[in-house]
C-alpha cells in the first residue's frame, strides 16, 4: 500500500500546491492542443448545446467546470461546485483519467460505483459517446507539451498508470465476490428447477383431472 | 454438429468496430445514427461515410459487417427505414438485421440478394414463426429471442434447419423482445419505433443520504446502498414494492454469461454467438471478443478453457450474472 | 371514413385468471344484458390456464353466439410448445376464426381469415399491408400508438376493420417468466396458479410507495384504467371501427352500456367520464399514448366552447 500511495500523494500534492490560475493556464495549452490532434471530437463537443459539468476528483483538492458546446471548450480549476451544472461526475483521479481516455469501461466504474454521475445522464453518455470515438492520450500529450523534463507530468503520469492497473484489477475482485455468491444460488436454484418441473407436470395432470371431475358433477347436478 | 462457433460482436462507434475486429470477431453489427436501430443512444452509431470506411477495415480483415435496421417502421414515416435498407445494401452491408414486417416485405422485394437476419426485436420463439419468416421473406439466420432454454434452441434448429444466433454475453431483457411497452409507459418514447429504452435524457440519478437514487422521468426505479452495485434505469430492472417488499420483481440487474454452456450451445447446431452491448465502451468490447475468442479457439481444439473465462465477469452489467432463460429455472 | 353508427363494440378476452363459475357468470350477462357485438374467447397470456376452463368454451360460445354476437377465438401471446400451436390448428380445424397474437400463427392461417390482435406489432402501413395479404380481416391498432398514427394506418387499412383497445388496464409486456410466481418466491413449473388471486392483476408500485403496474402472470400491464371516452368522436372519425373493452370486475354491462351511450351520442363523454370514475377510484385513468404522450398520463379533454 504504501509505495503505491507515496506517487499519489506527490501528485496531489503538487497539484494542490499548483496556484489556480497557473493549473488553468496549463489546462488551457493542453486542450489547444487536444483539439489540434482531434478535430472531430472538438467540432462534436462545439456543436453541443452549451452546457457545463462538475467533475469531482476526490483524492485532489481540486475540483474542475467543464464547458464546452457554442464556443471553444473550457476546464477551468475551482475550489467548489456550487455553481449551476448540468452534471456532477465524482470520482478517484484515476477513474476519471481512465474514463476520458477510454482504457477503463465506463460503465464497470459506474455500476461499482468507482464513480458516481449525477444530473443530466444524456448530457455525461453523449461526451461519453463523443470521447470514445477518439483515442485521446491525456498524459501523452501532456507530456509532450511540457516536455518529459516536466517532474510533475512524469510523476503524475507514472503514478496514475499504477493506479489505474490496480483500478482494473479491484474491479475484478469486486467482481469476483459477487459472482462466487452467485455460482452457489445457481446450483441451488438448478436443483430445485429439476424438482419443480416434476412437481408441475404431476400439478398440470391433477388441474385437468379437477376440472373433468367438476364438469361431471355439474352434470350429476343438473340431471 | 456445426463445425465452427462465429463470434458477432457490437459496434456502437467506429473506434468499438476496430476494437471488435482486433480482438478476433468473425463479424461485427452496428446501425445508423437515427430511430432505424434499437441502440439509438446520443453519440452513438455510425454516419454513412463511418459505416464505408467501417466496412473496408472489417472487409480487409476477413471480418463481415451485418447492419442492424432493427425497430418498426412509423406510420405515414417509412422514410429513414428505407434509406437505411438502401444504404446498407449500396455500402457492402454482409446482411440487415431487421424485425418489423414492412421493413423485411422492402428489403425482401427491393434487395434479393441482401441476406437478411431477423433481429431478436421480432421475437421468433417457435419453428412456426420462423418458417413464416422463412417463406415470406426468405431469411438466412435467426436471432432467437432470450426466452429459450437449451433443449428447446436445439429442437427449433432440428425442426427447422436455419442458421441460429443466441446471445451469448451482455445485458439481458426480460421481456419478450420487441413487445415491451414498459419505457414508453414511463417516458413517452418507444423502444420499438424510436429505438432507445430508457432514453438517457429522462435518466438521473441523485444521491440521497448514503444512497443512490435512480429515476426514469419521475418514477423512482431503484435506490442502491452505500456498497451495492449500482444499474441503469431499465425498467424491467427495477425495484418495486411488492406486497409492500422491495423485490427484483421482474430481474435483477445482471448480465447474461453463457461461457459455461458453451458446449452445450454448439451441440445444439447454434451457427453463431452475439455479444451484446453496442452502448458499451471499445475497452468494454476489446476485453469481451477478445476472451470470447481465446474461449472459443480452445473449445475448438478441444482444450479447457483459458484463464480469461473467470475474468471476464468483471465487465458485466451490475458485475452479476445469469444463464438467464437458457436454463430452465430462471423462469 | 366509416359511419359513426356502425362503429362496433368488442369484449377482449378475460387476460386474469378467473375462477370458472365467475367465468361463466361474466358471459351469461354479457350474452344477455350488454350492448357488446363481438366477444374474443379464450386465453391470451399463459396457456397453463387454459386447462381449468377450456371445456366450458364451447357452451359460452354458442350462448353468446344465440344472443346474437360474433365469437372469435384468441390465442396465446408467445407459442413455443407443440401443445399450444395444436391448440390453434384445432381451432382452425373447427372453422373458427382466431385472434393471432404471435406472428407464428401466420404459419397456420394460410387462406382462413383472421383478426390481428393487440400484442401483434404493425406499426407501418407497409405491416398492415402483409397482414392483409396473409388473410387478415381486421387488425386491431398496438396499444401504444398515438391518435395520429392511428388516423393514418385506419386511412389505409385495406381489411376494412380497425379496432382499437378502449378501455382497462393496458397490456404492455408479455414474458416466459412468470412474475406473479415470482412475487410468491415459487417458479412458473410450480406456480400453483398464484395469478388467481389477484382477478384485476397484482398491485407493482415505485419505492416510493405510487403504484405503477399491475402484473398478470407472464404479462405486465399498467396500474392506470385506460378510458378512451374522450377520444372516441376523433376515433370514429378517422375510421375505427371497433372498439374493445378489456374485461376486469367491475359492472362491465354498465361499462359497455356507457360507451355504447358516448358511441351513440346519447351521453357526453364529460357525464360518461364521471360515472366511470365512480366506479374505478381510486385508481387513475390513462390515455397517454393516443395523445403522444408517455402511456401513464392522463390528458383531460379540452373545454368544449
Amino acid at each position: 500500500m504504501a509505495e503505491a500511495e507515496f506517487p499519489v500523494l506527490l501528485v496531489s500534492n503538487a497539484l494542490a500546491l499548483l496556484p489556480a490560475p497557473i493549473l488553468e493556464r496549463g489546462i488551457g495549452l493542453l486542450l489547444a492542443v487536444l483539439a489540434r490532434k482531434h478535430p472531430r471530437l472538438f467540432r462534436t463537443l462545439a456543436a453541443h448545446p452549451p452546457c457545463a459539468i462538475g467533475i469531482e476528483p476526490i483524492d485532489l483538492p481540486h475540483r474542475f467546470v467543464l464547458r464546452y458546446g457554442g464556443g471553444f471548450p473550457s476546464l477551468i480549476p475551482t475550489g467548489t461546485l456550487d455553481q449551476p451544472l448540468n452534471a456532477r461526475v465524482k470520482g478517484k483521479l484515476e477513474s476519471l483519467v481512465g474514463l476520458l481516455e477510454g482504457r477503463l469501461d465506463s460503465d464497470t466504474l459506474f455500476f461499482s460505483r468507482e464513480i458516481v454521475i449525477t444530473g443530466d445522464t444524456e448530457t455525461v453518455l453523449s461526451l461519453r459517446n463523443a470521447l470514445e470515438r477518439d483515442s485521446v492520450d491525456l498524459f501523452a500529450t501532456a507530456m509532450a507539451l511540457f516536455g518529459p523534463a516536466s517532474g510533475l507530468v512524469q510523476h503524475a503520469a507514472l503514478a496514475l498508470e499504477r493506479r489505474l492497473v490496480k483500478t482494473r484489477r479491484r474491479l475484478m475482485a469486486w467482481h469476483e465476490a459477487l459472482h462466487a455468491a452467485r455460482r452457489e444460488e445457481a446450483s441451488v436454484a438448478a436443483r430445485c428447477a429439476r424438482l419443480e418441473a416434476q412437481l408441475q407436470e404431476a400439478n398440470a395432470r391433477l388441474a385437468k383431472l379437477e376440472a373433468r371431475l367438476r364438469r361431471r358433477d355439474l352434470a350429476r347436478d343438473l340431471s | 454438429m456445426k463445425a465452427y462457433l462465429e463470434l458477432v460482436c457490437p459496434a456502437g462507434t467506429p473506434a468499438a468496430l476496430r476494437a471488435a475486429v482486433d480482438a478476433g470477431a468473425d463479424a461485427v453489427y452496428c446501425g445508423f445514427q437515427d430511430c432505424t436501430n434499437a441502440r439509438n443512444y446520443p453519440g452513438l452509431n455510425f454516419d454513412r461515410h463511418e459505416l464505408k470506411s467501417g466496412i473496408a477495415y472489417a472487409h480487409a480483415r476477413g471480418c463481415r459487417v451485418f447492419v442492424a435496421v432493427n425497430t418498426f417502421a412509423r406510420a405515414g414515416d417509412f422514410g429513414p427505414w428505407q434509406r437505411a435498407v438502401d444504404d446498407a445494401a449500396a455500402l457492402g452491408a454482409d446482411a440487415i438485421i431487421v424485425a418489423d414486417l414492412g421493413v423485411l416485405d422492402y428489403a425482401a422485394r427491393t434487395y434479393p440478394k441482401l441476406r437478411l437476419h431477423l433481429s431478436v426485436q421480432a421475437a421468433a420463439a417457435s419453428a412456426f414463426a420462423i418458417r413464416f419468416y422463412r417463406e415470406t421473406f426468405g431469411i438466412s439466420r435467426v436471432i432467437l429471442p432470450r426466452v429459450l432454454a437449451v433443449e428447446e434452441i436445439a429442437a427449433l434448429i432440428g425442426q427447422t434447419d436455419i442458421e441460429a444466433e443466441v446471445f451469448a454475453f451482455g445485458s439481458l431483457g426480460t421481456m419478450v423482445e420487441g413487445r415491451c411497452y414498459l419505457s414508453s409507459y414511463i417516458t413517452g418514447r418507444s423502444p420499438s419505433m424510436d429505438g432507445v429504452c430508457a432514453p438517457a435524457e429522462h435518466v438521473s440519478y441523485q444521491e440521497e443520504g448514503n444512497c443512490l437514487v435512480s429515476r426514469l422521468g419521475e418514477v423512482v426505479i431503484n435506490r442502491f446502498g452505500p456498497h451495492e452495485p449500482a444499474a441503469y434505469p431499465t425498467p424491467c430492472k427495477g425495484r418495486y414494492l411488492v406486497h409492500g417488499r422491495p423485490i427484483y420483481l421482474f430481474e435483477e440487474p445482471i448480465g447474461l454469461n453463457v461461457i459455461p454452456l458453451l458446449a452445450e450451445l454448439k451441440a445444439a447446431g447454434v451457427t453463431a454467438l452475439k455479444i451484446e452491448g453496442r452502448q458499451r465502451s471499445r475497452a468494454y468490447v476489446s476485453k469481451i471478443v477478445g476472451t470470447f475468442r481465446a474461449i472459443l479457439d480452445s473449445l475448438a481444439q478441444g482444450k479447457p478453457l483459458p484463464a480469461e473465462a473467470a475474468e471476464l465477469a468483471g465487465v458485466a452489467e451490475g458485475g452479476r450474472e445469469t444463464f438467464g432463460a437458457y436454463a430452465r429455472g430462471w423462469r | 371514413m366509416s359511419n359513426p353508427a356502425k362503429s362496433r363494440l368488442t369484449l377482449g378476452p378475460i387476460l386474469f385468471h378467473w375462477p370458472n363459475p365467475r367465468r361463466r357468470d361474466f358471459y351469461a350477462r354479457i350474452a344477455d344484458e350488454a350492448p357488446i357485438d363481438c366477444v374474443y374467447l379464450g386465453e391470451a397470456v399463459c396457456s397453463k390456464r387454459l386447462p381449468w376452463f377450456e371445456e366450458d368454451l364451447p357452451e359460452i360460445a354458442a350462448r353468446l353466439r344465440r344472443a346474437g354476437k360474433e365469437v372469435i377465438f384468441s390465442t396465446p401471446a408467445l407459442i413455443t410448445t407443440e401443445q399450444e400451436a395444436a391448440g390453434i390448428q384445432a381451432l382452425l380445424d373447427a372453422g373458427e376464426t382466431i385472434e393471432i397474437n404471435d406472428l407464428a400463427c401466420l404459419h397456420w392461417v394460410r387462406g382462413k381469415r383472421f383478426v390481428s390482435g393487440p400484442l401483434i406489432n404493425v406499426f407501418h402501413e407497409r405491416a398492415l399491408d402483409v397482414l392483409r395479404n396473409h388473410g387478415a380481416r381486421r387488425v386491431n391498432m398496438p396499444v401504444e400508438l398515438s391518435a395520429a398514427q392511428i388516423a393514418t394506418l385506419a386511412r389505409h387499412n385495406r381489411t376494412g376493420e380497425t379496432e382499437v383497445f378502449a378501455f382497462g388496464r393496458q397490456p404492455l409486456a408479455i414474458s416466459q417468466r412468470c412474475y406473479h410466481a415470482r412475487a410468491h418466491n415459487l417458479h412458473k413449473d410450480n406456480c400453483q396458479f398464484v395469478c388467481g388471486l389477484d382477478a384485476d392483476g397484482l398491485e407493482v408500485s415505485e419505492l416510493s410507495g405510487r403504484a405503477l403496474f399491475a402484473v398478470n402472470g407472464t404479462q405486465t400491464l399498467s396500474h392506470g384504467f385506460l378510458v378512451l371516452l374522450d377520444e372516441l368522436a376523433e376515433l370514429q372519425a378517422a375510421g375505427v371501427s371497433h372498439f374493445r373493452l378489456s374485461p376486469h370486475t367491475l359492472d362491465m354491462v354498465e361499462v359497455a352500456g356507457i360507451y355504447r351511450a358516448v358511441l351513440d351520442g346519447t351521453c357526453s363523454a364529460e357525464e360518461a367520464n364521471a360515472r366511470l370514475a365512480e366506479r374505478i377510484a381510486p385508481i387513475p385513468f390513462i390515455n397517454g399514448y393516443l395523445h403522444a404522450r408517455a402511456g401513464r398520463e392522463w390528458q383531460p379533454a379540452r373545454p368544449s366552447t
